[in-house]
């Protein structure tokens, strides 16, 4: 349902321009223009994109549905929600439990203050900042039983090629 | 969620378009004790909340979606979605069928059943999602067809893993027999439910639903499912349904030569073989398919690929359109019957009474009781593959000789003073065969609750049965002779109660009732069904009691027509079938006696425990049903 | 012996040997993994293209699977080498970056469980091929399904030398 959705990154449409990269930084400096970016903060690290043997990767919170992290969390400021991780902040105590056993090691301490931060699919708006920066979708904002309709259909459409069904057919 | 163990998702939505309220009421197992599902939620719906005599295209005229236990589970062909409201056709209870994924999906989506009431100022469609409820704005549906109407739902909703259920012009202009089509073919096509929707100004109701259907013991139940389908294996019907459709009727009726040719003057059709299942299969066929969790799959889907009619792409023909379409305009051309099979689809109106409508009018035109300027200034004869095609097109918006039409031909008798070539019952017009040379059929179709239906009840016992099981089951051997009358009410009325048992629970009568064997009809019908009601949904449950709740819900349908004035009278077949003999094939001469006929009925009334002039259910037979 | 999957043969010149579009191969998935009704619990989806035309669509079991490559705690594996590509429920967190890279879209998160869900060819015994009524899933491998294909191409070529 509209909850219970995830990020997915599709990298064979991912051109490595980082404009997901810069609007994560962007929402999370609450900066809605680029002269709006104040100098010297460093933004929050819900995101990060590395290169390996020139593709590139989006790391960000997996919204796990049996995530390890909620069951580390000892403050209970990480709790499983259907749709994936939901953190309060105010609960937070920064011990780093969480970090430890994310395997993607996409929770992080925020500098300067107790607390971790990841990525919350930024719920407060209509679609998160980095999903509708990308110019190429190769971020889709999707629950994943659909998403993986998508490409059964697609598949299911290519097998149908092959076996010799013509489409022009109407 | 549900406070049963499975089967039930124990939810009824109620939705009122005029005020847009929306409310999900439980209900408890007793409730589903005694009614079950479908035909029996709908029935007593009905009955409760409906003032006798109103109109049925009033605001306060419920429209019922209602699924049974089975329906989302792995029980063979639990597939069947009852719509019922009054109907704007006979003025009675009115319900219809559909095969497909609508009724299991609204149980994935958490509810049982729907009742709809009020009328919406806007044309709207309801959004159903795991539970969640939504009435939207659906202006810019209305007017569009049905694949068109699924298709903008899609893409509006953004997703094409949902199953709609929806009306087309014929049901938006109050065609009388306007039906509702869900997943865009399995058609819920009698009695005109899809006026009622369109008088509502209610487009569509889509549905999308991830939930379980619970299972209350999952080994007792996959036993029972195993065992039920080792039952449809060895079946002959399954083959001949797999292979031909119900199509592979067309033969037997030119066999015995009981069709109701045009407008039931005839009862052979010369060049039969055109329009027979064998010649469907071989030029039209492209698919065998099944409803949810079938192993039948008598479902066709066709096409025309060449000629003028291409392209044509659509689910059947069934036997009925076959009749409807073809024996009764005496259309004998196949492409002809598909494409006004796919376009009373399309635009969401009953084949059955539209072919019906339109072969009265034939007769009527042939009889110079309607003359060329009355008929768009079309040579309206029988045969006139042309002008079947030209009123399909005008019926649906009431254009032309097409608005009378769409009253169905109780009205068209009424208006033009011809009601002997109406061939109804209780305005239904009938369907099936033609039951002059055998009593027992025009029984059943005259006495079934919604109007005329081949479908309530189940004659055809009396082909197969042994002497010693009629002995034993109706306390007369005569009951296994075709021809002989004793016995006949009383089996004809079991055979209602039992059909019955079908409709509640939700599943398909062709994976259900098919058989040549006696045994077979109470093991399946009966034991099977209610040891896979207990395991699905944990209540107890017996092949005899589901008979009870069968006669219960019945006898409700039949008090429902009471109260709306359907007393004897009612219950007789057309003028034309006492007076007119078969004028050929293997019955010709043969015509239904009134003494026998009453003698029958007499027969009928005393099985079911009713008054023998009224009709009227006895207070003893209705404390005996709990319903007093 | 090879990597079996699921296969879907069909015969499109016989309209019975064509999937019917009558789900059960879903249902019984379900039904068998997780005792409800609820085909979208199912490992094998039937994909409805239109036009009388329908696919189920089920794991490849691939040679090099991209889902067992990239879960990150190894709850995607195989038992045998040439076993089926399972999970174990214990140890999968439901990252869904199995979701993510399957080309097929086969592996889904179950909404219940909270875990990866792919077919796991029931044991061995995959009940969607018992329980379709059409016969068109089969329990196969690739050499199986390219030998199927060689035998429908060998008997089409056969077909259009008698037409002349």
């Amino acid at each position: 349902m509209k909850e219970d959705v995830r990020i997915f990154f599709r990298p064979e449409r991912c051109v490595g321009c980082l404009s997901c990269l810069l609007a994560c930084q962007m929402e999370a400096l609450g900066a809605s223009e680029i002269e709006g970016v104040p100098v010297g903060v460093k933004p929050d690290e819900r995101m990060m994109v590395t290169y390996h043997q020139g593709t590139p990767w989006l790391w960000k919170c997996q919204q796990c549905a049996s995530a390890p992290c909620a069951e580390a969390c000892i403050s209970g400021s990480l709790r499983q929600e259907p749709g994936g991780v939901s953190y309060d902040p105010k609960r937070c105590v920064g011990c780093g439990s969480c970090s430890l056993v994310c395997p993607f090691g996409m929770i992080r301490p925020l500098e300067g203050q107790d607390r971790m931060t990841k990525c919350n699919l930024c719920r407060e708006e209509a679609v998160p900042p980095c999903v509708r920066a990308c110019v190429t979708k190769a971020l889709v904002l999707e629950n994943s039983a659909r998403f993986a309709q998508t490409k059964r259909k697609a598949f299911a459409l290519e097998s149908r090629r092959q076996r010799g069904f013509r489409d022009d057919q109407p | 969620m549900t406070n049963f163990a499975g089967g039930y998702a124990g939810r009824i939505l109620y939705v009122d378009l005029t005020d847009g309220s929306i409310e999900k009421r439980p209900f408890d197992r007793d409730f589903a004790l005694r009614y079950v599902g479908g035909r029996g939620i709908s029935s007593r719906i009905l009955y409760d909340e409906l003032e006798p005599g109103m109109d049925s295209f009033s605001p306060d005229n419920r429209l019922i979606l209602a699924t049974g236990p089975l329906n989302g589970t792995p029980t063979p062909s639990a597939s069947r979605l009852v719509v019922a409201s009054k109907s704007p056709l006979t003025g009675g209870l009115g319900d219809a069928s559909a095969g497909g994924y609508w009724a299991p999906e609204l149980k994935y989506a958490g509810f049982d059943a729907i009742v709809v009431r009020g009328r919406s100022p806007e044309p709207v469609y309801l959004w159903i999602e795991d539970g969640e409820v939504r009435i939207r704005p659906g202006k810019h549906l209305w007017g569009q067809r049905i694949h068109d109407t699924s298709q903008l739902l899609k893409e509006e909703i953004g997703d094409d893993d949902i199953h709609v259920c929806a009306i087309g012009p014929g049901g938006e202009n109050l065609v009388r027999y306007a039906c509702v089509v869900t997943d865009e073919e399995g058609v819920a096509g009698r009695c005109g439910i899809g006026a009622v929707m369109g008088s509502k100004r209610l487009k569509a109701v889509v549905v999308r639903g991830t939930l379980d259907v619970g299972i209350a013991d999952p080994a007792r139940f996959k036993q029972a499912v195993d065992a039920y389908r080792e039952t449809l294996v060895g079946e002959v019907w399954t083959d001949v349904l797999r292979k031909l459709g119900t199509p592979n009727l067309v033969a037997h009726r030119q066999k015995l030569g009981i069709w109701g040719a045009k407008n039931f003057q005839k009862a052979t059709i010369e060049g039969w073989e055109k329009i027979s299942g064998e010649t469907f299969r071989e030029r039209f066929l492209i698919k065998a398919m099944g409803c949810m969790g079938c192993m039948v799959r008598c479902r066709r889907y066709s096409a025309i690929q060449e000629g003028p009619l291409s392209p044509t792409f659509t689910k059947g023909p069934e036997y009925d359109t076959i009749n409807a379409l073809g024996a009764k305009t005496y259309v004998i051309d196949p492409a002809i019957i598909l494409r006004a099979h796919h376009l009373c689809d399309e635009y969401g109106i009953d084949e059955q009474t539209a072919g019906s409508s339109i072969a009265m009018a034939m007769e009527l035109y042939e009889r110079g009781l309607l003359k060329k300027e009355e008929t768009d200034g079309i040579d309206l004869t029988f045969g006139n593959g042309e002008a079947l095609l030209h009123f399909i097109e005008k019926i649906p918006f009431r254009k032309g000789l097409g608005d009378l039409l769409a009253e169905g031909t109780k009205i068209m008798g009424e208006r033009l003073g011809a009601g002997y070539y109406a061939i109804h019952v209780k305005g239904l017009e009938v369907d099936a065969s033609d039951p002059r040379s055998l009593v027992t059929r025009a029984l059943t179709y005259s006495v079934a609750t919604r109007g005329s239906c081949h479908l309530r009840g189940f004659p055809y016992i009396d082909e197969f049965i042994k002497p010693e099981e009629a002995e034993a089951h109706f306390g007369t051997a005569s009951v296994s002779r075709l021809d002989a009358i004793e016995g006949k009410g009383r089996m004809v009325a079991w055979s209602e109660n039992w059909i019955t048992i079908a409709n509640l629970l939700g599943l398909c009568i062709f994976a259900w009732y098919r058989s040549r064997s006696f045994p077979m009809l109470i093991r399946r019908g009966q034991e099977l069904a209610s040891e896979t009601f207990s395991a699905a949904t944990g209540l107890p449950m017996t092949g005899e009691k589901l008979l009870r709740c069968g006669e219960r819900v019945y006898n409700l349908e039949k008090l429902f027509n009471l109260r709306e004035g359907f007393g004897r009278a009612s219950d007789y077949p057309p003028l034309r079938f006492f007076e007119e003999p078969l004028s050929d094939g293997p019955g010709k001469g043969a015509k239904l006696s009134r003494d026998d006929y009453d003698r029958l009925l007499d027969e009928y009334y005393e099985a079911r425990g009713w008054d023998k002039e009224t009709g009227v259910p006895t207070p003893d037979k209705l404390k005996s049903l709990d319903l007093l | 012996m090879a990597k079996q999957r699921i296969g879907y043969f069909e015969d499109s010149q016989d309209p019975e040997a064509m999937c019917s579009r009558c789900r059960m191969c879903e249902l019984i998935c379900a039904f068998h993994h997780h005792q409800v009704g609820n085909p979208r619990r199912g490992r094998i989806r039937v994909i409805v293209l239109g036009r009388g035309e329908d696919i189920p669509v089920t794991c490849l079991n691939c040679e090099d699977p991209p889902c067992l490559k990239i879960c990150p705690t190894g709850a995607l594996h195989r038992l045998q080498p040439e076993g089926m590509v399972t999970v174990n429920p214990d140890s999968c967190i439901g990252c869904a970056m199995c979701v993510n890279v399957c080309p097929v879209g086969a592996v889904t998160i179950d909404p219940v469980e909270g875990t990866a869900s792919k077919c796991d060819l029931c044991q061995g015994d995959p009940q969607c091929v018992l329980y379709c009524p059409a016969k068109v899933l089969r329990l196969t491998d690739t050499e199986h399904q390219a030998h199927f294909r060689r035998k429908g191409y060998a008997r089409s070529l056969i077909a259009a030398t008698q037409d002349r």
